[in-house]
């Protein structure tokens, strides 16, 4: 308990004023200042990093993706011809009038037509009209030809176009020389005598430095909860600094909560699902029974295709705070999915297709033997709107669940046409708007900062059907993987 | 609710509210509106933890970044002036540990030392300066417990929380700075006597 002398020191103390020199604010601003930048490349940091990250990871899957094209064409190339083509060439059933043109009354079987495209290719180019390391549905397009039309003049595309590989465009001490206000008077400092100074530390050869045992800098935060009745003051004086954690006060702090801005960061896999909780089964996953021989009748390969693959979303929106634990944000995010599968030798040429009781040109096709490994992509743009809810009220950890809207911006999807038996681009069989629903629990971390960044595992579902007609599955697009939102 | 309203009341009619607002959206005019308006009291805190002037505005400065930097600690319960305060206090300890200069003298005894009588009280009648330099000039074991129970208002336990020592450590450290204190402002005061007289 403190008694007079201490209640009088206390008061001197409080009259004591002193006014600090000009730099020391010049340096506080400096230290600011440079602080700030710091946060801010470091915040800036992160999306390059995940961007830069996303980019590697692609151009690895196109580099195996293009081993895989090279080891196909020395040594399955023969077999997928001989299991399929000559097979149809050889049946006149399956001949199609295809106009082309060399000419617009010419009439030739798919074979021929094949035949002849890849044989005047590998004269022109010296090289394999077959080796393709971009899938050839972005440099044509499919168009409908009306049953009493006469047939379009079908753009014919060199084999160098397909040939060309995927490119991705990327791209202190204050100096205190100031004069300091409170000079401090050397006649004042004269009390203690010297003496007294040695004769006192003389008696305290025991002491034992415990400087290295206080270096923690926790102990900054050490305010030490236990309160004794001695000191009133000091009672006070910590309710002050303690943290809150008290109703009212939270109250008061989540009185002036505005709109937030948000960065939202999707890093995980990205795969087909027939249904949130079936097994994987989409149109890639039909592939032809070996066993057959690259029968039409398509059956379920479970062993290799229609794997999960990378995917990625960055985004920014904003975010409210709906009481002590709610809150509702908004963004819009680009998302990348991908999905690994296997298709067949690719086929240059334009063939004739039916979709939707339309007759449509295909600049191409890939066979149905599942040799090679292709990655479906789709780019869609997303707007999920998503609720948060904090699970306890002492840890900050919140479940999420929300729905978004997307629209797709670009895919390499693949059609497939069960009466012959091989897979084509079809933009037109591509849905454009999706509706997704997810879910994902997270933690909050760093909340001592302004930035707080919540992250945890997510997963998400598409229960919108990925393309207009698919006669063997109905493949729905699954995410898992971690979201990350940073907000200031 | 009428909590709450009444709450929200008193936090908007606080002057700091918006001041603390600016400061944490960035705006360097209010963060020196803060600093200007603080920068006095802090440095007499800072002062009387360490053996110069210009060791004192350098946790003045490093304390004010850390103000700065972490506001958004702040919920507007209590006086900023105090929240600040206490940040200062912490710095100041900190910097007393970390300088070379104060590392050699900052130590404390484990052992009890002999009884001192710490029941006298004299009244103090010298300017506020002049004992904040008698502070000063104990030792800095002495001068930072001192400081911390009889100016902070600290309690012993959680002296010997904040410095790492026993409990115990920390009354025998306060009775003998508290000795040494009273005596030379009884021998201050006694100077003062024979100058007056002299007159």
């Amino acid at each position: 308990m403190q008694n007079e002398f201490e209640k009088q020191v206390q008061q001197k103390m409080e009259e004591l004023k002193l006014v600090p020199s000009a730099p020391v604010w010049e340096n506080v601003e400096k230290q600011i200042r440079k602080k700030r930048e710091r946060k801010r490349f470091l915040f800036f940091l992160l999306p390059v990093m995940l961007l830069a990250g996303a980019g590697i990871l692609w151009m690895l899957e196109q580099g195996r993706q293009g081993s895989l094209q090279s080891l196909d064409n020395t040594t399955i190339k023969q077999k997928a011809e001989k299991n399929n083509f000559e097979n149809r060439a050889s049946n006149p059933q399956t001949k199609i009038q295809t106009p082309v043109t060399q000419g617009p009354e010419k009439t030739k079987t798919n074979s021929e037509i094949e035949t002849s495209g890849a044989d005047t290719k590998k004269k022109e180019t010296g090289k394999d009209p077959f080796v393709f390391s971009k899938p050839f549905n972005r440099v044509s397009k499919s168009k409908i030809i009306q049953p009493n039309e006469e047939g379009p003049v079908i753009k014919k595309l060199s084999a160098e176009q397909f040939r060309q590989p995927k490119t991705v465009r990327r791209k202190e001490n204050m100096p205190n020389n100031g004069v300091a206000v409170t000079e401090l008077d050397p006649k004042n400092n004269s009390i203690p005598p010297p003496v007294e100074k040695k004769e006192q530390f003389q008696n305290n050869q025991k002491l034992l430095p415990i400087i290295s045992a206080n270096e923690n800098p926790k102990e900054q935060k050490t305010t030490g909860g236990v309160s004794e009745a001695d000191s009133v003051k000091k009672e006070e004086t910590l309710r002050l600094v303690k943290p809150l954690d008290s109703s009212a006060g939270k109250k008061i702090a989540g009185a002036g909560n505005k709109w937030e801005k948000i960065f939202t960061f999707r890093l995980g896999e990205s795969m087909y699902k027939n249904g949130i909780f079936s097994g994987r089964k989409s149109l890639m996953d039909y592939v032809p029974n070996a066993n057959t021989g690259g029968g039409f009748s398509p059956v379920y390969d479970s062993s290799g295709s229609g794997k999960k693959g990378f995917s990625f979303a960055i985004g920014a929106g904003v975010k409210k705070n709906f009481g002590k634990r709610m809150e509702l944000t908004a963004a819009v995010q680009y998302h990348y999915y991908s999905t690994h599968g296997k298709v067949g030798e690719k086929k240059n040429g334009d063939t004739a297709v039916f979709f939707w009781g339309n007759r449509l040109t295909a600049s191409g096709f890939y066979t149905n033997t599942g040799t090679k490994n292709y990655i479906t992509e789709y780019g869609i743009i997303e707007i999920p709107v998503s609720f948060h809810y904090r699970l306890i009220k002492k840890i900050p950890l919140q479940f999420s669940a929300g729905a978004s809207y997307g629209r797709l911006l670009h895919s390499n999807a693949l059609t497939f046409d069960a009466s012959r038996n091989f897979f084509y681009y079809n933009e037109k069989n591509n849905v454009k708007n999706f509706i997704s629903i997810f879910s994902s629990l997270q933690y909050r971390i760093f909340t001592k900062n302004r930035a707080k960044i919540v992250t945890g595992p997510m997963v998400q579902f598409m229960p919108s059907l990925l393309q207009r007609e698919n006669r063997f599955a109905s493949p729905h697009l699954f995410f898992a993987g971690i979201k990350t939102d940073i907000s200031f | 609710m009428t909590t709450l309203i009444v709450n929200l009341l008193r936090t908007l009619l606080m002057d700091h509210y918006i001041l603390v607002k600016n400061c944490l959206k960035g705006k360097i005019a209010a963060q020196k509106q803060l600093y200007d308006l603080f920068a006095s009291p802090m440095l007499s805190v800072c002062y009387r933890y360490t053996r110069s002037i210009t060791d004192a505005e350098d946790v003045l400065q490093e304390g004010f970044v850390k103000v700065f930097f972490n506001l958004n600690q702040y919920q507007f319960k209590g006086e900023l002036g105090a929240w600040i305060r206490r940040i200062m206090v912490t710095t100041a300890i900190n910097y007393l540990k970390r300088n070379a200069r104060y590392q050699s003298e900052l130590v404390y005894q484990d052992e009890h030392l002999h009884a001192v009588n710490n029941e006298a009280h004299p009244e103090i009648k010298m300017e506020a300066k002049e004992l904040a330099d008698l502070i000063r000039q104990l030792p800095p074991g002495y001068q930072t417990i001192f400081n911390l129970y009889a100016v902070e208002g600290f309690n012993h336990v959680e002296i010997g929380k904040v410095l790492g020592i026993q409990e115990s450590t920390s009354r025998s450290q306060y009775a003998r700075a508290r000795a040494l204190l009273i005596q030379w402002i009884e021998q201050k005061d006694k100077g003062i006597k024979r100058a007056v007289y002299a007159k």
